[in-house]
């Protein structure tokens, strides 16, 4: 069994962000958020935003280069009362902030503005008020952090982090009632333009699910994710839909706790996935899956049922894949596999020695003769 | 500068993902940059045939530079989990700096020994892939040899264990042979007070010259060259012990307790006596302290050689001090409790034998031709190169004659400098070379050959071989009826014009052979004089017209070099009939394409 946590070391860091893609993701929501405060009709009724989405829970993939800019979830939470404003208002208050700091390069979309900056998207999503413990919650440093759950250590959604270690979230729920718990229950409400309605949505609870998990994971889970959801856009396109936050959904609902390492993490989810949805597949049919904070929402909502059953079976072929390069003994030809499923961004193995394998040799010593000599030095002398 | 690196390379990246596939070595985490010692760092378990001092597991930290797969590449013991002793092909492994997780002794993975390589000789690879695992696979083969004390092998060639000392800069020379080894294996005194010497008053260097007993009394005396002076500038004490002093598996004691201990179990008592004659000592001063043993030149064969390996002691009592009277006894009870306590370092001194069998390893002449009293006759450009070399190769007695001052035109082609301009050459050249050879010893003679002195005259007949490096006839007329008193290995070194050609001569008879040399080389220069009267000859400066004989220094060393060769063969054969030897640069096209002989 070979886990070879440098080739999937290094294949993820060819597919996630880069640093610099990483760095204008903070700065361009740095500056936005410090716009927002300082202008005078948005400041008053701008409690603050964080950013969400995959960067923040660290799923995020390089997009290729004919995928356009790297889109960046921004949440900016107000005190706009629903009953009061309608979806359409609520997203025309931040047109003259728009036209004041990013004149041309915004448009407006159906729950969001979408901003474009030389190298990035912000989606900003207006929220209405929330209680003031949720209020509270957001103001706090747990939420308005620019690292990424990978590398915020220890984190936890509660008003004191990043100060000692405090229970995790699963045991706050038990507490009783606190300001930090009842984030829990409320969700935040964004305009939804075309329905002409006000819908809820739980980005808290999906940035802290996703660290919950990847804790249980000792911090492979989010790598899963990522060589997954790659491995779908750039190996099995098609069909379109399940990918993204849907497919990273299944993912977390299926990767079992406590492994421990990528490799395994990506054979069991693609397993998991296959296995508890047979039978819908069987049927033709597919499950509806709750969403963190939101269970009324249906993360599969826009997944047609065909395009579901096509979809198992790419995961039911990934996973056979997966599991013969995971359970191979020899290290190379381990790497070869994955390299076959993943494709040229994992790395290749070096070349062995001659065309055959040596049968019924395990992985050697690790010195092979060389055919050519690759040295210098052994036959060339100056001084002394 | 404080470069600092965020990411490894490429290159690092796939050196470490072949170390997957070693089945032997585990990685615990991944590349990480110590700016400290600027480099990348590793850190890894090896895994091996548990045995003798060498567990199943080891960890190890291994540095690479940013250039990987180029720069160095080091493995160290980790200090959790790593070994802890040292062994042969192993720098001393002490913990060293406490802010760095892995301890000092780094392991020799490059000695193409057969006990490392357990298949067919490979050569370091400098490829991505292959480096790193090359070096964990050397790794696990230095284990396994450790593990079966097979790191050092009968019939490899002995190494002495690593001394540790805090100076590097300093260096102990002696000079031992088989002749010595004899004389010290017989000699009864095993211990007394030794002198030192600064050759060349290089104060980095102290050079042994004589042993004395106890009673100060001289036991043995050591020869070098004129180089290093028969004065005292520094005494210390020696004791010669049984064997090398080393804890196992291989390591050098490095407290005067561990000293102790090993010298206890050889049955020296140090400490009697260095305290015997510890008053002789104390002047403030660190004085050297020498061991001597005898050693092998292969392990599992007899010893064969002393080794005096020298320790700096630290200051012994002396003058007044708070708390012990100003007496011997006064004195020896500080020390003990204060100077060398068991916990007191040990300050080793790299230690050679500049005995010219060891020295001229590089690069040497037969022994033939080094056994031999030379004179050269002229050390102008041809004959200062001839000496030169001959003298760094090992010739141990050199003579040189010549009437000329040295002007700063000769400087193209010298081995002179500027700041020997408008002295005599041969002074110079003579101090030159005694500088070139601890072993050898010059005897300048400043004038026309043949001298004039009655010791000059001495000198000169007393030389086996006679070089002339003169390109005068007037010289070979003088050496040919010069009363040499014994028959002689004559050479004439020569060049013809712009140093194309290299003519040596050489005959073994009791006198120079003029006419015989006249007919043999007469056809080369009549040839050549056709050949350059289309040049101008160069002049120099302004007053009485004197051609100079053009040469490039490259041409003349190029040509003195073969002479050399020559000179050593011609001396081995020793014809009875005299010989000529003539080379001759080759041009193609005017450009130059090598020497080759224009006689064989």
């Amino acid at each position: 069994m070979a886990i070879i946590p440098t080739y999937f070391s290094d294949y993820l860091s060819g597919i996630r962000l880069t640093s610099a893609q990483i760095e204008d993701c903070r700065t361009g929501h740095r500056t936005l958020r410090k716009r927002l405060r300082e202008d005078p009709k948005l400041g008053p009724i701008v409690v603050d935003s964080f950013l969400q989405g995959s960067y923040r829970r660290a799923t995020a993939i390089r997009p290729s280069e004919n995928a356009g800019k790297l889109d960046v979830d921004v949440i900016v939470v107000t005190t706009l009362d629903r009953n009061a404003v309608t979806p359409s208002e609520a997203l025309d208050i931040f047109r003259p902030f728009l036209n004041k700091h990013y004149e041309n390069k915004y448009k407006l979309q159906g729950r969001s503005w979408k901003i474009e900056l030389s190298s990035i998207e912000l989606d900003l999503v207006p929220t209405s008020a929330p209680s003031e413990a949720v209020r509270g919650l957001v103001k706090s440093h747990s939420v308005t952090t620019e690292e990424n759950i990978e590398e915020a250590l220890g984190w936890r959604l509660d008003l004191d982090w990043p100060s000692r270690a405090k229970p995790s979230v699963r045991q706050a729920w038990d507490k009783s009632e606190t300001a930090a718990a009842q984030w829990q229950r409320e969700p935040l409400w964004i305009p939804d333009r075309e329905a002409k309605t006000w819908d809820q949505t739980h980005p808290l609870a999906q940035i802290a699910a996703t660290s919950e998990k990847n804790s249980a994971c000792k911090g492979h889970f989010v790598s899963a994710v990522k060589c997954i959801k790659y491995w779908r856009v750039t190996r099995e396109p098609s069909p379109k839909y399940p990918k993204s936050y849907p497919l990273e959904h299944l993912i977390w609902r299926n990767c079992p706790d406590g492994i421990d390492s990528v490799a395994l993490g990506v054979v069991r989810s693609l397993e998991c996935i296959c296995d508890n949805y047979k039978d819908f597949v069987a049927a033709g049919k597919k499950p509806s899956i709750p969403d963190h904070g939101v269970p009324g929402h249906d993360v599969l909502s826009r997944v047609s049922p065909e395009d579901f059953v096509q979809f198992h079976r790419l995961i039911t072929d990934a996973a056979k894949r997966a599991r013969r390069a995971f359970d191979e003994e020899d290290t190379k030809k381990s790497a070869r596999l994955w390299r076959d499923l993943f494709g040229d961004k994992f790395p290749a193995p070096p070349p062995e020695p001659g065309s055959d394998d040596e049968s019924g040799t395990p992985r050697t010593g690790g010195f092979t003769p060389r055919k050519q000599v690759s040295a210098i030095g052994a036959g060339r002398f100056a001084s002394g | 500068m404080g470069e600092m690196f965020e990411d490894p390379s490429n290159s690092l990246r796939t050196g470490r993902r072949a170390l997957e596939h070693l089945n032997f070595c585990q990685m615990f985490d991944d590349w990480k940059w110590y700016p400290s010692v600027k480099r990348w760092v590793l850190r890894c378990q090896v895994c091996v045939n548990g045995q003798g001092y060498i567990p199943d597991a080891t960890n190890w930290y291994v540095l690479a530079d940013n250039s990987y797969p180029w720069g160095e590449i080091d493995l160290y013991p980790d200090k959790d989990g790593g070994i802890e002793c040292t062994f042969p092909h192993q720098a001393y492994n002490k913990p060293g700096d406490p802010k760095l997780p892995w301890r000092e002794g780094r392991i020799c993975l490059r000695s193409n020994l057969a006990s490392l390589i357990s298949r067919i000789h490979d050569d370091e690879p400098f490829t991505a892939e292959e480096r790193l695992a090359w070096h964990f696979s050397r790794t696990r083969e230095w284990l396994a040899a450790a593990s079966q004390g097979r790191l050092a092998k009968v019939g490899d060639p002995f190494e002495l264990p690593d001394f540790p000392g805090r100076v590097s800069t300093i260096e102990i020379a002696f000079c031992e042979d088989d002749t010595s080894f004899g004389f010290w294996e017989a000699e009864p005194t095993d211990w007394g007070v030794a002198k030192f010497t600064h050759p060349a008053n290089n104060e980095y260097v102290l050079a042994i010259v004589s042993f004395c007993n106890a009673q100060n009394v001289e036991i043995k005396n050591i020869e070098y060259g004129d180089a290093v002076p028969h004065k005292a500038d520094v005494i210390g004490p020696w004791v010669k012990i049984p064997s090398v002093p080393y804890i196992e598996p291989w390591q050098a004691p490095a407290s005067f307790g561990e000293l102790k201990d090993v010298l206890g179990r050889l049955a020296v008592d140090i400490e009697q006596k260095l305290f015997s004659i510890a008053g002789l000592l104390r002047d403030g001063a660190h004085h050297p302290l020498l061991l001597g043993f005898p050693i092998p030149f292969f392990y599992g064969s007899p010893c064969a050689r002393y080794h005096w390996q020298g320790l700096f002691l630290p200051k012994l009592s002396w003058g007044r001090n708070d708390g012990f009277s100003p007496t011997e006894k006064g004195y020896t009870n500080r020390d003990r409790a204060l100077v060398l306590t068991p916990k007191t370092p040990l300050n080793w001194v790299k230690s050679r034998n500049w005995h010219p069998s060891e020295i001229t390893s590089r690069g040497r002449v037969s022994e033939c031709l080094a056994s031999k009293s030379i004179l050269v006759i002229g050390v102008g450009a041809l004959g200062s190169m001839i000496a030169e070399m001959l003298a760094r190769a090992g010739c141990r007695q050199i003579a040189l004659i010549d009437p000329d001052y040295l002007e700063i035109g000769n400087l193209s082609r010298h081995t002179l400098d500027i700041s020997n301009v408008g002295k005599p050459k041969v002074s110079t050249v003579g101090d030159r070379l005694k500088l070139l050879n601890p072993n050898l010893k010059v005897a300048a003679i400043l004038g026309r050959f043949p001298p004039l002195e009655q010791s000059e005259l001495d000198s000169v007949a007393a030389c086996e071989v006679i070089i002339d490096c003169t390109a005068s006839d007037k010289v070979l007329y003088e050496m040919s009826t010069f009363d040499w008193r014994d028959d002689k290995s004559f050479f004439s070194v020569s060049v013809g014009f712009r140093a194309r050609r290299l003519y040596v001569f050489h005959a073994c008879a009791r006198t120079f052979p003029h006419s015989d040399f006249m007919d043999r080389i007469r056809p080369f220069i009549e040839s050549e004089s056709r050949e350059i009267s289309l040049d101008a000859l160069p002049r120099e400066g302004i007053g009485c017209w004197n051609p100079l004989f053009p040469a490039r220094a490259d041409d003349l060393w190029a040509m003195a070099a073969i002479a050399i060769k020559d000179i050593e063969e011609l001396l081995a054969a020793s014809s009875p009939t005299s010989v000529l030897r003539v080379h001759e640069q080759e041009y193609e096209n005017q450009k130059f394409i090598g020497i080759r002989s224009a006689t064989q």
